[in-house]
């Protein structure tokens, strides 16, 4: 997205497309989506739930539900590869190792089974072969400490249902850094915590990237999280990307009515009657987007262009662009 | 897991209590056992003295007390038809029946959960489809008739294996087969449903995040999740296993102690009935018990609360 003079971007999407066959159609759950993402940068992708921004991070891993779903078209370049053409056992090896992902849910991610300290080992012995017990387990102790597990030499031999939510984020984050990957996915990081808790894991997720110079993409419908720890913002709707712009450039100028929609019931704005300003409608159906713009039944400023054909990419400033007819009928029209 | 275990070696002792009177009401009610011995011109006096020798004549209470305390020691009393101690007669039979459970336990667990596995991991393929196709007979043929089909087929017919009795290897073939019809398919089905709950968890989307080959995200991630309800499952079934054999132990001239019990009852043999039931019993509460400590081995959540 800010593409800085010579270096060359760490991950660079382009018209990603992944479908979903059911039963009742085609979901489009991803529909020509592109971004890049330099080194050292932090992207956060915003929309509500079904826009396809998970869809989007488990394609750039390559983790979509077999077979119904299915990359259809696209690239994803990772360091210059691109990660669709690989075989699934190179893919399989990349995973954990250089691309990592942070999931949603601390209470499930963990296997119930296995302590702890056996399931931070794996991605060790499996991308870094290190076989040694005593190694392992002092490489784990030292994982667990970076997090802020107390006493981690104690809480290797524990095993899931024993710790709480907080500390189980805690440990799915201490698991992806493990083999310290240069592009962390964190998959909705904090939705499953309290509030409290999900602040010390923001800043935590902020201290290491920071510390270690990862590149970071953050998944989230809330925009409150986006802000606290993103460089760059996307926003999805329908599976597409509607607005991108860096974080101070999206809060103050937002372009796409759907973000002013979105900052509007994030700055709790009241509509005159003290409600909490909603998004009149619902989120479409992915299997049933026709032509134009997917928003356009929600939007206040929808004109008839905007349902007859998908509006093409404006851009605002070098770091700022958006698809809205409403907008590019602006520019054109006079002096920004 | 100490408590754990406290507790389900109680809950043993009080299953055992409960079997024991049942076994002993259950024969008292079935009629007179000295009736039956003695001829029907024998004389009232000669029938007393029979009754007395076998211990009918005293109060029920002391009866079931008698028996109770012979049943610990594993005295049942000698045996009406055999005139040797039923325990002997049981154990003389059991290493027959023993084999061919365990044959047919192996077949049902190992091939039962490896279809499962494999239908639950392609699921909606073709393997699945007929797997399940499988499974569904196995749950509606019952196994007299499938022990019947395969004697006509394969012994009559094809003349592959022998018709009845114990003797080498392929005897073992039919009756195994017969023998862990039901639990195979039960056990197939649900290996399947439960390694497709578990292949949709959070936990084996992690695993596979990490970049674990398919083999450790179903083998170790999976399976060891999917394995209690299964373990559950065959807990109960092993129940067949015991039980079953007396209808497969009868078709195929198996010498075990099903075609034992089925002489006992019609001779209304009351210590070998009760020997039977009572020992078959303890040894199916006994394995219930290693199922339940093979639980807290499986899951720390059992082990540790």
């Amino acid at each position: 997205m800010t593409q800085m003079s010579g270096q060359p971007a760490l991950l660079e999407v382009k018209n990603l497309r992944t479908y979903f066959r059911t039963r009742a159609g085609v979901a489009k759950a991803v529909d020509g989506v592109s971004f890049s993402l330099q080194q050292g940068r932090t992207l956060g992708i915003v929309g509500e739930s079904g826009s396809g921004k998970s869809v989007t991070m488990m394609s750039i891993v390559r983790l979509i539900a077999k077979p119904a779903g299915r990359i259809e078209s696209g690239e994803i370049l990772f360091e210059g590869k691109d990660l669709l053409k690989l075989t699934d056992e190179e893919m399989r090896r990349i995973r954990g190792d250089q691309i990592a992902v942070v999931t949603q849910d601390p209470m499930t991610s963990l296997n119930p089974v296995y302590s702890i300290g056996n399931q931070l080992e794996e991605p060790l012995r499996l991308h870094q072969g290190i076989k040694t017990k005593s190694v392992l387990r002092d490489k784990v102790i030292a994982g667990l400490r970076r997090v802020g597990i107390p006493a981690p030499e104690m809480r290797v031999r524990s095993y899931p249902h024993q710790m709480s939510g907080g500390q189980r984020q805690r440990v799915v984050t201490a698991m992806a850094l493990e083999c310290h990957p240069s592009l962390l996915l964190c998959d909705e990081p904090t939705t499953a915590l309290d509030v409290t808790v999900q602040m010390q894991v923001l800043r935590l997720l902020r201290e290491i990237q920071r510390e270690q110079r990862l590149s970071m993409i953050i998944v989230s419908h809330d925009l409150a999280v986006i802000a606290r720890v993103c460089d760059d913002v996307a926003v999805m709707y329908a599976g597409r990307i509607v607005e991108k712009a860096g974080l101070v450039s999206l809060f103050e100028n937002p372009s796409h009515p759907y973000t002013k929609a979105l900052m509007r019931s994030l700055n709790g704005e009241t509509d005159g009657k003290g409600r909490l300003h909603a998004i009149e409608g619902q989120p479409p159906d992915v299997r049933q987007i026709k032509r134009g713009c997917p928003f356009a039944p929600r939007c206040r400023e929808a004109m008839d262009i905007c349902t007859s054909e998908f509006p093409p990419e404006v851009v605002l400033s070098p770091n700022h662009t958006t698809s809205c007819w409403a907008v590019s009928a602006k520019i054109g029209s006079g002096p920004r | 897991m100490t408590s754990y275990l406290t507790s389900r070696v109680l809950q043993a002792i009080i299953t055992i209590i409960g079997i024991s009177i049942v076994v002993f009401a259950l024969s008292r009610l079935s009629g007179d056992a000295a009736a039956l011995l003695i001829p029907p011109d024998a004389s009232e006096r000669d029938r007393l003295a029979l009754r007395e020798q076998l211990g009918l004549d005293k109060p029920i209470i002391v009866q079931y007390a008698l028996f109770l305390k012979g049943a610990l020691s594993f005295d049942f009393g000698n045996s009406f038809r055999f005139g040797k101690p039923a325990l002997d007669v049981y154990m003389e039979r059991f290493p027959a029946t023993l084999q061919l459970a365990f044959v047919a336990s192996l077949i049902s667990a190992g091939v039962g959960v490896l279809i499962g596995v494999y239908s639950a991991v392609k699921s909606g393929g073709l393997t699945d489809r007929a797997a399940n196709l499988v499974a569904l007979m196995g749950q509606a043929i019952p196994s007299f008739a499938i022990s019947i089909l395969m004697i006509v087929i394969l012994a009559v017919e094809f003349r592959l294996l022998p018709t009845s009795g114990m003797g080498d290897w392929t005897s073992f073939i039919m009756p195994a087969i017969a023998l862990s019809w039901y639990s195979l398919a039960s056990l197939t089905r649900m290996t399947r449903s439960s390694m497709h709950d578990v292949l949709d968890t959070e936990y084996v989307r992690l695993a596979r995040l990490k970049g674990l080959p398919e083999r450790t995200v179903i083998w170790k991630h999976a399976f060891r999740n999917a394995m209690l309800p299964i373990l559950t499952l065959f807990s109960l079934q092993l129940v067949f296993f015991i039980s079953g054999s007396v209808i497969v132990e009868s078709i195929f001239a198996w010498p075990g102690v099903g075609q034992l019990s089925i002489q006992a009852i019609q001779a209304r043999d009351y210590p070998l009935v009760q020997a039977i039931v009572f020992l078959s019993s303890v040894l199916l509460v006994a394995l219930n018990l290693g199922v339940d400590v093979l639980y807290g081995f499986i899951d720390p959540r059992i082990r540790l609360s």
